[in-house]
């Protein structure tokens, strides 16, 4: 398996203006040796580039968002069919040849995701459900990167499993994707208004991306759609939502782009979805990737001109010069405190990750009392012999939601503590919280399969003690009134050919009594099957908090270090004034002197940026 | 398909059997008569499923009439019964019980009905009688949709369907209608299977695969696209467990294919003749269509009025059908959208399979209603006890309860085997010819045959050691099966 690189290039939506500042950045931190901030105004400049607006197209399935993702693409990636549903998230972006590759889910000691080139042809694979690639389980996304002008623009699309149907285990995996969207197109077709599962699969949307679409397709076929797009404006005011509503035909733009006609694409609505995503989706991402990029620049001046400017005044007057050292040793101590085990800040973050520890691990728990308690009731008012299949899958999915609301939890709490935690700094560090990589609840997937766990194996065929060990999870075996292993599914019937046999009393103890029997093992494999997911969950929640907590850490310590370095450089800086010639000392005063003459002009040129 | 108005054998038992109760507990006597009367009416069929699944639509074509209103926008909002009478009228049945006539109109075809300002949450439901043929046998009952955006609609729904109370359900079978399928919906099908051994059966309800014809989108092709869904859908496990069958239908097609007039025909005809670039164009998207200036002779109002009875893709596909001479009247116009949109393939299943098993499924309703109600009623045992003994002696409910256990998934057969235990007890109808599998022409020297065949293949497999009990129990079912239709063929 080779590793491919990265072949996506960097977009181009950066001109020469706005490097300018980064450039005289550059100069000010080799005057004030600091290759610390050199590097970190050249990193700040690469984020600024590489910049893309990710936007998810979500929304329930067989609603058209492959054959959308298709139509703005102008390439059949996304295979299309009647039947056939999307089975794994398919990122489109910019790259200056065509490729092809599956992201690999994070493995637990690797902090970067594993790529793999294949063919265009291998797609659907990967993406159709069922996936039939080999490896197809442990893709978490397919990346294909294609020479387009409006991806190059700095847009990048994912289309994502729809959401619903019999697998509804696509959902966590739609979920997945929206922490790193920049916003999401809402999809629901033009045959029907919004049904209320869509309004609330909207509103989790929304709690984890606020820049919301509502897109419907299929205009073309329903002679209705101007009724059902009023209708659907209607229940979104209901709700308090503001949201753009763009009806499109993904049909007259298959032919707007066939006949290269510009009125059909106008038509289409394709026109203005397009511009949608690039003029408004991608340039308020473009515009807080500026704010970002602008407040990054700042506090490096913020750092490097007083340091510059306390070594001015140690040069000027050599009487200062004490005082000078006195007010940066004390300042030392503080940024030095700020390294320290000890700082406020740490206590935040430690106390913080502490509480939201033992906060997602409650809400995890409480979550899952209640499930064993719905999941015992349903076991008490039903036959579980005659149910097991639809509760086996109704257990599942409440698993799988409790995981999901639980993972939801987890990500915003993660938001709020790296922001209190950057209270204690100065600055500005919306950069480290818009980047926050938390695990993908994907992974918490991992705990077993509640309809695989041994009742199938235990129906149908003989119950032999193998296949009652072998249930394990179920168990679901009985001994039946007349010695004999049975299977549980049969007892209903068989009782009341054996009637006539046992006696009718005897046989209607003989049934309560098993359904007991059935619905203690019931319960039991609930439990057994609850508490493995739970401690699977709540396994993948804690790696996730630690990942959480090691990130902010990081980059706050990074920035303790430079705060750092920066008293000691000035306070270097000032000692060395103290100790040399006049002459050495005017040379240095008149270089420090012109490069801080820059910093205004400088500092304008950042405001013009942060201002588009 | 011949229709079965003879009564069956046992549901004449079940009813005497209800008679005989009420003369021993005459306390009894008005909610028996009750229970027997409701047997004695027609077979009542619940419309059920999502908002906007297509419900009103199907309805109207079943009926082959244009009584229940359709909207692009959410409906139905209150359970409304269409039954057979001899008269035009509507009636209200509000939650107190209390039932009063109402005011109507037909607005173009769909009945207006006035509530007279009745607020619905409290009205139970609404009783239309029609004096028109198709419900003789069939009582149609349009329920709102579930999923709904008013809640209350949605819940209104679930009540009906899914009484949460003891009592038997009002509907003795569901055509449960889905788009795509969801996992709301199983969960729906499933509540409503919720009595004791029928649950959850396939016995009672078919699901109709709605709005087929815009599953591909409105190319020609949608309805085959459609029968793939469908068939796909009928293989699943879950899905099988929970429904009869699956069966796709184009509810508009339908509706469109009864009541086509000839004023419609000529229309489609002109559009057929007019250039294939010209029509073309304007079938593409059902703006164009509607309102696209064009020198065909079609004003909008009529395009639009075309558009609103076919749809996209009825239009298309007429015209295409004229184009090729494929049709060439209205009568065969008619035919030909009928036969495409799966109505007539929905019907047949209803009376093969609902019909033939009306009076096993009524007797069913009965005696489950009886047993309730004795059992609220704490009489004697033996009264309890004679239930039981009528339920568990009925070979019609043996059967029914095996063909649910083969959909359950409970016989380790192979595919061949176990479609033909289905058919052999009554899975696809319970005609002689049809449990043969055997065309409806057969003489009875192949019925012989075949009947024999069968016997001797299922005797080895309920008397080898090496069937498995789940097996051994059906095939010993299907052996019986057998003998009771040897007998059949011996009496003619």
């Amino acid at each position: 398996m080779t590793n491919a690189q990265t072949t996506t290039a960097t977009t181009t939506t950066t001109d020469a203006s706005d490097l300018a500042p980064a450039k005289a950045i550059l100069r000010l931190a080799d005057a004030a040796d600091r290759p610390d901030l050199n590097q970190r105004s050249h990193a700040a400049a690469n984020r600024f580039a590489d910049q893309t607006c990710t936007i998810a197209v979500v929304g329930e399935f067989k609603m058209g968002k492959s054959s959308m993702v298709n139509a703005i693409a102008n390439a059949p990636l996304c295979p299309v069919d009647d039947d056939v549903a999307t089975a794994k998230p398919l990122e489109i972006r910019n790259a200056n040849e065509p490729m092809v590759a599956v992201v690999y889910k994070l493995d637990e000691d690797e902090t970067k995701r594993r790529m793999r080139e294949i063919e265009f042809e291998q797609i659907p694979s990967y993406v159709s459900e069922p996936p039939t690639a080999d490896d197809a389980e442990n893709v978490a996304l397919v990346r294909v990167g294609l020479p387009r002008k409006l991806f190059a623009g700095g847009l990048a699309l994912i289309d994502t499993p729809g959401v619903g149907g019999l697998g509804s285990a696509h959902t966590a995996l739609t979920m997945s994707v929206l922490p790193s969207a920049d916003a999401v197109l809402f999809v629901s077709d033009a045959s029907q208004e919004l049904t209320a599962p869509e309004l609330d699969f909207l509103d989790v949307v929304i709690s984890m991306c606020q820049r919301v679409t509502l897109v419907m397709p299929k205009i073309d076929f329903y002679p209705q759609w101007r009724r059902i797009v009023d209708l659907n404006r209607g229940h979104l005011e209901r709700r308090g939502l503001d949201i753009p509503i763009i009806p499109v035909s993904t049909v007259l733009r298959k032919m707007a782009i066939e006949s290269n006609d510009s009125e059909l694409n106008a038509e289409s609505g394709y026109g203005e979805l397009i511009s949608h995503m690039r003029d408004t989706l991608a340039a308020s991402t473009r515009s807080s990737a500026r704010e970002e990029y602008a407040s990054s620049l700042r506090e490096i001046i913020a750092e490097l001109k007083p340091q510059l400017e306390s070594e001015l005044a140690v040069l000027g007057d050599p009487e200062e010069s004490a005082r000078q050292v006195r007010e940066l040793e004390s300042q030392k101590e503080r940024a030095q405190n700020l390294r320290n085990q000890a700082s406020r800040w740490q206590q935040t973050l430690s106390d913080g990750t502490t509480d939201l520890n033992s906060d997602v691990e409650h809400d995890l728990r409480a979550r899952f009392r209640e499930i064993v308690k719905d999941a015992e009731l349903a076991v008490e008012t039903n036959d579980p012999a005659k149910t097991w299949d639809d509760f086996s899958a109704w257990l599942s999915d409440r698993v799988n939601t409790a995981i999901v609301q639980n993972y939801t939890l987890l990500h915003q709490r993660s938001v709020q503590l790296g922001e209190r935690v950057s209270s204690h700094f100065d600055a500005d560090h919306r950069a480290v919280t818009d980047r926050l990589e938390i695990a993908d609840p994907t992974s918490f997937r991992s705990a077993p399969e509640f309809e695989d766990s041994g009742i199938h194996e235990a129906k149908g065929a003989f119950g032999s003690s193998f296949t009652m060990l072998r249930g394990g999870m179920g168990g679901m075996v009985m001994v039946g009134v007349l010695g004999a292993a049975a299977p549980i599914a049969l007892a209903a019937w068989v009782a009341p050919a054996v009637a006539g046999l046992v006696g009718r009393k005897t046989l209607k103890e003989e049934k309560d009594r098993s359904l007991l029997q059935r619905r203690m093992q019931a319960k039991q494999a609930v439990r057994k099957y609850t508490d493995e997911a739970q401690f699977v969950a709540s396994k993948e929640a804690r790696d996730g908090l630690r990942h959480v907590n090691r990130q902010l850490r990081d980059h706050f310590m990074e920035r303790a270090e430079e705060l750092s370095t920066s008293t000691s450089e000035s306070l270097a800086a000032a000692q060395q004034a103290l100790r040399s010639t006049q002459e050495s000392r005017d040379k240095r005063m008149k270089v420090v002197q012109n490069i801080l003459a820059e910093v205004p002009k400088v500092s304008a040129q950042i405001d013009a940026i942060a201002a588009g | 398909m011949t229709d079965t108005p003879r009564r069956s054998q046992l549901l004449t038992d079940v009813l005497d059997l209800g008679h005989q109760i009420s003369t021993e507990v005459p306390s009894l006597r008005n909610d028996l008569a009750e229970i027997t009367d409701r047997a004695e009416q027609p077979l009542r069929v619940a419309i059920a499923g999502k908002v906007k699944a297509g419900k009103s639509t199907l309805l109207n074509a079943l009926v082959g009439d244009e009584l229940a209103p359709t909207d692009a926008g959410e409906c139905t909002k209150v359970v409304t019964w269409y039954q057979h009478g001899l008269v035009y009228r509507v009636e209200m049945t509000t939650h107190d019980g209390e039932t009063s006539q109402l005011p109507f109109k037909r607005e173009d075809g769909a009945i207006d009905v006035d509530l007279e300002g009745q607020d619905i949450n409290q009205i139970e439901k609404l009783t239309v009688e029609w004096p028109v043929k198709t419900l003789e046998d069939m009582t149609l009952i349009d329920t709102p949709g579930i999923a709904s955006l008013s809640t209350n609609i949605s819940a209104r729904s679930h009540s009906f369907l899914a009484p949460d109370d003891e009592k038997s359900t009002p509907s003795d079978a569901v055509i449960y209608l889905l788009r795509h399928l969801h996992a709301s919906d199983v969960s729906f099908l499933h509540s409503f299977h919720e009595d004791e051994y029928a649950q959850p059966s396939p016995i009672n309800c078919v699901a109709v695969l709605s709005r087929a014809d815009e599953v591909a989108a409105g190319r020609l092709d949608a309805m085959s696209s459609a029968g793939k869904i469908a068939r796909r859908y009928g293989e699943d496990a879950r899905l099988r467990r929970l429904v009869q069958t699956v069966i796709p239908v184009a509810g508009l097609l339908a509706q469109a294919g009864t009541g086509l007039r000839e004023l419609e025909y000529r229309r489609l005809v002109k559009l057929a003749e007019a250039g294939e670039a010209e029509t073309d164009r304007l079938m593409l998207t059902a703006d164009r269509f509607a309102a696209a200036p064009t020198d065909l002779g079609l004003d909008e109002v009529q395009r639009r009025a075309l558009l609103g009875r076919l749809g996209l893709f009825g239009v298309r596909l007429a015209v295409h059908s004229i184009r090729t001479g494929d049709v060439g009247s209205t009568a065969s116009l008619a035919t030909m959208l009928r036969d495409e949109s799966g109505i007539d393939a929905l019907r047949t299943t209803l009376l093969d399979v609902f019909g033939a098993r009306r009076d096993t499924l009524k007797a069913r309703s009965a005696l489950l209603a009886m047993q309730r109600l004795v059992a609220e009623h704490d009489t004697s045992e033996a009264l309890d006890a004679r239930i039981e003994r009528t339920i568990a002696g009925a070979h019609e409910f043996t059967e029914l309860r095996i063909l649910n256990e083969i959909r359950a998934g409970g016989l380790d057969l192979d595919p061949d085997s176990l479609a033909e235990i289905e058919r052999l007890l009554g899975g696809s109808g319970t005609q002689l010819n049809r449990r043969l599998g055997l065309p409806d022409d057969s003489s009875p020297e192949k019925q012989k045959a075949t009947v024999l065949e069968e016997l001797t293949r299922w005797r080895e497999r309920a008397e080898s050691p090496l069937s498995a009990r789940p097996l051994a129990s059906a095939a010993r079912v299907a052996v019986r099966t057998c003998e009771g239709i040897f007998a059949e063929i011996a009496s003619i």
